[in-house]
């Protein structure tokens, strides 16, 4: 890993909503390299989308960042005015939302969407420019230049996630954040897309937060994957060291879920739900669902601590140091 | 273990025109299902898998008659239903039952949902409403929602998405059907959460001897609960056979390009059978073999000829005029290349 060019420091983000505050992310602390491929896993519910947002400081209300800071390339992003951030959104750092329908507006080209960012930022001097710059990026992302035409709804679900990030990166940013890019698709579509975000990572040097549910998925493309449990970060570390010798009991059930054609021929799962985040558990909140959990894990929280090349907030997982 | 024959599906289509009418638009004809035939027995688990728009839910409707066949032959229980009319078809729809993949468009979203489990029952008359409640009780309890009395007058919106699909599961179950289609049953569910739907699945299974048509997209999942997979492409089945021959040892390159392309935690550096392109659309399907633009095997026979699903050896059954030899897989991941 080289130097860092994200540092979250016990990043809070809440909804308030009228049932109570949502913590979705609470105090999530951690670093990703310059060069790296991070992938934060997770199941539904567990704060993803809100990390993300919150990095590119889009958290929708009753969403608010409530405390911590996100440190980029040194600078607190929490504390930019919004004019300021909009120079760091597009430009230096990309992202491609979960929803691919509600990020592409269905009455307009798709060159015309790429060329927004472009004219936004400066960037082309006039609409021609930009369009021509759209096709670029098209290009870059695997479809054709000519595409720049064409409506999102003629394009099939893994091309239009091709759009996507050919807008995401079409400043060249350091760092694309992929919420689920390829949920909604089909394996050999999936792995295509996967082909697709490793190239322009290679070929532009940036950085990678890939946002997945899917541990195999992740397994494949990280340098490190980041474990989610009721917006907890519960886990971090290299891929060969969480896939093959997890520490947290979570991680050890996510992966164990898992079907794989070339595992064990089993059914396994996690016993009971996940927790609902307004009134989440004392202690861990994993203990609940904890196949090791002591007395002491309903009470007190475990810290992220280092083991290892590893953070893990865990204290079964402690006593193994 | 597998009994006697359920069902047959012989040649099944089923084909949906969109535009050509007074809104405009060109008229296309969507071939959803185009020649599908397969038999299946009591108390087996035949996975029907396939890209998005492959024609597996279309199946699965067209064999439980919620869908009118185009043509074809629909003969269950050793009664040819095809063309029963809905009066006829009444006394067996207990007998047949569908689960559907979204539990949160499944269940009317006022209804308690114990008086949703109850209501199958009712319904067919095959049960008091007191009767009833008891048995949705009982199946209730029995799908782990416990205690049952708590649960039977919540809505679903008072229910996680997992404990919806368990409420979606009793109501199919309550009328122990022989035949069960079960659409995506846990692919909006929790990885964590989905081992005990499937394990509940396959104890209804056992206790009731039903047989299931299992669709999913995704062959990790099949491989957990199927006796036999059925691959399909673009509206027809590419590849059938018993589950561990299939992914072991596949014949038609198109279920090779699928279990490739699965991510894998234990097989993360593997190489990929790459195939060209996406699906195409099934209003345009290609002439030959419907697979032939994509394939890296094609021949040229493959772009007139359409391959006829023939047995390659007992028990398996491939529609490719270039199939995969023997063994491939194992060397292709031993090797790391070369088809
Ligand atoms: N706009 C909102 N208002 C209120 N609560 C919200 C809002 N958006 C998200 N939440 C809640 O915040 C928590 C975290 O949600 P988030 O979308 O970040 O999870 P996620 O890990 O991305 O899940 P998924 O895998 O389903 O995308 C959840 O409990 C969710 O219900
Ligand atoms: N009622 C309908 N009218 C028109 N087209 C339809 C209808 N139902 C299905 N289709 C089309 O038929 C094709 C097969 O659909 P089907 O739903 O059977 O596929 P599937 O394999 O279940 O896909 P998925 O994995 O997305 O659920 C698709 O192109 C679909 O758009
Ligand atoms: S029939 Fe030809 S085109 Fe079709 S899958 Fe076989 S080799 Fe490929
Ligand atoms: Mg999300
Ligand atoms: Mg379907």
């Amino acid at each position: 890993m080289g130097e860092p060019i994200l540092q979250l420091r016990d990043l809070r983000v809440y909804y308030y909503t009228l049932l109570g505050a949502v913590r979705a992310v609470d105090g999530v602390t951690m670093d990703v390299g310059r060069g790296e491929w991070v992938s934060i896993v997770g199941e539904s519910g567990s704060g993803k989308s809100t990390l993300a947002l919150a990095i590119m400081r889009l958290v929708p209300p009753p969403g608010r960042i409530v405390g911590g800071s996100i440190l980029f390339d040194g600078t607190d992003l929490t504390r930019l005015s919004e004019a300021e951030m909009r120079r760091i959104r597009g430009r230096r750092i990309g992202m491609v939302f979960q929803d691919p329908m509600a990020s592409l507006d269905p009455v307009r080209r798709i060159g015309d969407q790429i060329a927004d960012v472009y004219l936004e930022h400066g960037v082309a001097s006039s609409k021609g420019e930009a369009i021509r710059m759209a096709g670029e990026a098209l290009e870059m992302a695997g479809l054709p230049r000519d595409w720049v035409d064409r409506y999102p709804h003629q394009l099939s679900g893994g091309q239009r996630q091709r759009a996507l990030i050919a807008a995401a990166v079409a400043l060249k940013p350091e760092l694309l954040i992929a919420d689920e890019p390829t949920t909604a698709l089909d394996v050999i579509v999936q792995a295509k897309i996967m082909d697709l975000i490793e190239g322009l990572k290679r070929e532009l040097g940036m950085t990678v937060i890939l946002i997945t549910h899917d541990i195999a998925l992740a397994a494949e493309r990280s340098t490190r994957i980041a474990v989610m449990y009721a917006g907890k970060l519960v886990e971090y570390g290299p891929v060969d060291a969480i896939v093959e010798d997890p520490l947290h009991p979570y991680t050890r059930g996510l992966i164990e879920s898992a079907p794989d054609l070339w595992g064990e021929k089993r059914l396994r799962g996690i016993p009971g739900y996940p927790p609902d985040l307004r009134r989440p558990p004392s202690g861990c909140r994993f203990h609940p669902r904890c196949p090791l959990a002591l007395e002491r894990c309903r009470s007190e929280e475990p810290p992220l601590v280092r083991v290892g090349d590893r953070l893990v907030a865990c204290f079964r997982a402690l006593e193994r140091r | 273990m597998p009994g006697g024959v359920i069902l047959e599906a012989v040649g099944l289509r089923k084909y949906f025109v969109k535009g050509g009418g007074i809104l405009g638009g060109p008229r296309r004809v969507i071939k959803a299902v185009d020649g599908v035939t397969f038999t299946l027995r009591r108390g087996e688990t035949l996975a029907l898998v396939g890209e998005s728009g492959s024609g597996k839910t279309t199946t699965g409707k067209l064999v439980l008659r919620l869908l009118e066949p185009d043509s074809g032959r629909i003969i269950f229980d050793g009664e040819d239903i095809t063309h029963l009319p809905e009066s006829k078809l009444r006394p067996l729809r207990p007998r047949m039952q569908m689960i559907y993949q979204d539990p949160y468009w499944s269940l009317n979203p006022r209804k308690p949902v114990g008086e949703a489990v109850a209501e199958p029952l009712i319904v067919h008359g095959l049960a008091s409403r007191e009767e009833a409640r008891r048995e949705a009780l009982k199946l209730l309890e029995r799908v782990g929602l416990t205690p049952p009395e708590d649960f039977y007058w919540r809505i679903p919106a008072q229910l996680s998405g997992g404990q919806r699909q368990r409420v979606v599961i009793a109501r199919a179950m309550i009328l122990k059907p022989e035949l069960v289609v079960a659409d995506e049953p846990v692919s909006m569910i929790d990885v964590s959460m989905r081992a005990e739907i499937l394990r509940l699945l396959k104890d209804f299974q056992r206790d009731y001897g039903l047989a299931m048509i299992f669709i999913t997209h995704d062959l990790s999942v099949a491989r957990l609960v199927a006796d036999r997979i059925a691959i399909m492409y673009l509206g027809r089945i590419v590849e059938m056979g018993p589950a561990d021959a299939i992914l072991e040892d596949p014949r038609h390159p198109y279920t090779a390009a699928l279990i490739t392309a699965a991510p894998s935690v234990r097989l993360r550096r593997r190489r990929r059978y790459e195939i060209r392109g996406e699906i195409a659309d099934p209003s345009r399907i290609p002439g030959g073999c419907r697979f032939h633009p994509r394939c890296p095997r094609a021949l040229e026979r493959c772009r007139s000829e359409e391959p006829e699903l023939a047995e390659s050896e007992p028990g398996r059954l491939v529609a490719c005029h270039n199939p995969l030899p023997k063994g491939w897989l194992s060397k292709w991941l031993s090797s790391g290349g070369a088809s």
